[in-house]
């Protein structure tokens, strides 16, 4: 008899304690949104868009837009919500854009408090949108069903395989709150029924600073050490390939390499004047050549090694020159001094004072492993 | 005076089962936000002290069993009584179990509080809690064969865990380690201290070791589980030094946490959704152990019945686990019991290893003279 009344009370505990604790998230009643978009309006206040996952399966678009204005991005889930059928939850944000304006009174206000909501992960990508994320992200795209994933999908395929920089929360934060390096993200740009990544948006601490286009976002990536196969193009005056070029034409030669293999060494050589030396050894296979050159001479092979270094160089020195004046240290030479130099006691205001007078050397070393299937 | 020689066969395990039984207890909700805490005083070189705070721990460990061995393989409550005499020794017996009954409430509301900032916000604390104390209590009324086998599987768990942390590498930047040693000794002993919260409950060896049936073999393993959590601190340190950088670390609460958020499965998306509730199995078991202990305490000191006690303790646990509201109360009770654990786990072992030395030189002493 005791044991019967033993089982008897093990199962209403474990009934009390088992069933249905926790408040239940029913998917078919879950707003989830996909990518929000913040705008900087006056006084303050933000324009919020956020794209939500349409639930119901008849209508032929699979996401919809719903935008407020509010103070802070909490109150504007709550307005969100008022908005919408079903309750609107954060966890499955994979983007979150916000515009120019924001972008140049500084971010680090929602960025912060997107870390801070243990619901949405650190891996979620962080853009600029080059004109108002709302209309970004509320204008009807014939050709994309849902715009929250298509720019998840196309963010993610240019970090991958090209030359967007990681864009993450966690790449964000940890080199705004790093001594010597700053943040890079890019910026997408809605032109007619498309979207495109047109470049980089550089910041100092959490504000952006300025831009820089597609070819030097190559060698950014390049120099942060990122190694990835991609393309990029490069234009070597005519003369300089004089003597194996076999026609005569006009105009820059064209010519396109991938980027096999890189490494990338940045060292402090003096302290004072403050210098650097990035060597970079890349191992490259050209891919196209606007001109017919004869690559069959050795010294043909080591001129246009050399040549396309130079070119190199040359465009990287204008590139590190302009993130000094922007005094933006996206290459991140402050985490070079930082790590070698002992008891430096490097703080970021400092380190903006010195980096901006800092002399920054540059050394390519091209090494043409083939020229494709043809030479 | 219990006797070892009296413990039955059936309540005794082979050595290498300190392997599991030891960093059961040692790794719990420590390792959840330890990091930040040892960046706070070493910086960059925060590694260094945690290899510190290993070296101490390996050595203190050596002087226990050493203690042990020359007090005729008795537990700490017998010891208490051969050094100090029968009052004073089981008052310092009462004093310990004070510090692991507040151990054992820091576990639970620590615990409580992951569960409650990570997944569910409005979990109300009490029903959490006492979900871990009735486990607790089926455990420890098992006795220290359930213990065993329950941290074996914690053991597993913390090796899988272990494999995650491969995945936030591909954002580590090394040079954050560098340049190595940029700090001074002081600073490197501040943050090894800072680890006690986090490495203490290796002190267990003190009433595990009367159990194990080849003694000879014991010292060999609880080294051993020493160097496995060590190891596994190092690692998830070092991991951390390179993945936040200089000003993030000192904002993340919940560093290790925070290092499983990156982490992103195209079939799981967020695992330490699951990781959380997970690490139950590895809390647990160093819950039971304490338990477990105490009972020990309570039986002989006072002879209480041990049902009767452990429900007690149950209830003392989930009273005042229930009693600590916010994060800077858990915050502070748990720096608190990091002091006291520097000088239960560190110091104390070290003052019974010398007086035991002393008490055997008197002896000799006086037995020369006598002869």
């Amino acid at each position: 008899m005791k044991s019967m009344w033993k089982i008897a009370v093990l199962i209403i505990i474990s009934l009390c304690l088992l069933v249905g604790c926790v408040g239940t998230s029913v998917l078919e009643k879950l707003g989830l949104s996909v990518a929000v978009g913040f705008d900087g309006l006056p006084n303050n206040k933000l324009n919020v868009t956020s794209v939500i996952l349409n639930p119901t399966t008849e209508s032929a678009k699979k996401s919809k837009v719903i935008s407020t204005i509010a103070n802070s991005s909490k109150g504007a889930r709550i307005k969100i919500n008022s908005m919408i059928s079903h309750s609107s939850v954060s966890g499955q944000i994979r983007v979150v854009i916000f515009d120019d304006q924001l972008g140049k009174a500084g971010v680090s206000d929602v960025v912060e408090n997107l870390t801070r909501d243990p619901f949405l992960g650190d891996s979620i990508y962080l853009a600029m949108s080059n004109g108002s994320a709302h209309e970004l992200l509320s204008h009807n795209y014939p050709q994309i069903p849902d715009i929250g994933t298509h720019l998840y999908e196309m963010i993610q395929q240019h970090i991958e395989d090209d030359w967007v920089p990681s864009c993450t929360v966690q790449d964000y934060r940890s080199a705004m709150y790093s001594i010597g390096s700053d943040a890079v993200l890019p910026i997408l740009m809605k032109k007619d029924d498309r979207v495109e990544i047109s470049g980089l948006v550089l910041f100092r601490d959490d504000r952006a600073v300025g831009t820089i286009g597609q070819s030097e976002g190559y060698l950014l990536k390049l120099l942060r050490g990122k190694k990835k196969e991609y393309l990029q193009e490069i234009g070597i005056d005519r003369h300089e390939l004089e003597p194996h070029l076999v026609s005569q034409k006009g105009g820059k030669v064209r010519v396109v390499i991938s980027n096999i293999g890189s490494k990338v060494r940045i060292r402090l050589t003096s302290m004072k004047p403050l210098q650097f030396h990035v060597r970079v050894h890349m191992d490259v296979e050209l891919q196209e050549i606007t001109d017919r050159y004869d690559f069959s001479k050795n010294e043909a092979k080591k001129l246009i090694e050399k040549k396309i270094g130079e070119e190199l160089q040359k465009e990287t020195d204008q590139l590190i020159q302009k993130l000094q004046r922007m005094n933006s240290d996206a290459i991140g030479f402050g985490n070079v001094y930082r790590s070698s130099v002992r008891n430096a006691h490097l703080t970021r205001d400092k380190w903006g004072e010195k980096y901006q007078k800092a002399k920054i050397q540059t050394q390519f070393h091209v090494n043409l492993i083939r020229t494709g299937t043809i030479e | 005076m219990t006797n070892p020689e009296h413990t039955p066969a059936k309540y005794q395990f082979k050595a290498y089962m300190l392997l599991f039984l030891i960093p059961s207890v040692q790794i719990g909700v420590g390792i959840f936000g330890f990091q930040r805490y040892i960046y706070k005083e070493s910086g960059h070189d925060a590694w260094m002290s945690v290899i510190l705070a290993g070296i101490v721990t390996h050595i203190v460990m050596w002087m226990m069993i050493t203690t042990m061995k020359k007090n005729n393989d008795d537990d700490l409550y017998d010891i208490h009584r051969t050094l100090f005499g029968k009052w004073i020794g089981n008052a310092l017996s009462v004093v310990i179990m004070l510090y692991f009954i507040t151990n054992m409430t820091a576990i639970v509301r620590t615990y409580i509080e992951a569960v409650q900032s990570w997944i569910f916000p409005d979990f109300p604390t009490w029903l959490l809690g006492l979900i871990l104390v009735v486990l607790m209590m089926y455990g420890s009324l098992g006795g220290i064969r359930v213990v065993l086998q329950l941290s074996f599987i914690s053991f597993i768990v913390i090796a899988a865990t272990t494999i995650l942390f491969y995945y936030p590498l591909q954002y580590a930047d090394w040079r954050r380690l560098l340049p190595v040693y940029d700090t001074t000794v002081q600073h490197l002993v501040a943050g090894a201290m800072k680890m006690s919260f986090t490495i203490a409950g290796f002190e267990v060896i003190f009433f595990l070791y009367t159990l194990v049936k080849d003694k000879d073999k014991a010292l060999r393993y609880a080294q051993g589980s020493i160097l496995f959590s060590n190891l596994l601190y190092l690692i998830i340190m070092v991991i951390s030094i390179a993945y936040f950088s200089e000003n993030q670390m000192p904002k993340t609460i919940w560093g290790s946490i925070n290092l499983l958020k990156i982490i992103k499965y195209p079939f799981l998306e967020r695992i330490e959704f699951i990781a959380i509730p997970f690490w139950m199995f590895v809390v647990v078991p160093g819950m039971m152990m304490l338990a477990w202990i105490l009972v020990r305490g309570t039986t002989r000191i006072f002879k209480w019945n041990q049902k009767l006690t452990i429900y007690g303790i149950a209830a003392v646990v989930l009273i005042a686990s229930t009693c600590f509201q916010n994060r800077m109360q858990i915050d502070l009770l748990n720096s608190y019991i990091g002091q006291y654990s520097v000088v239960v786990s560190y110091y104390y072992p070290c003052l019974l290893f010398i007086m035991t030395y002393v008490r055997q030189w008197w002896k000799d002493h006086k037995g020369s003279k006598e002869s």
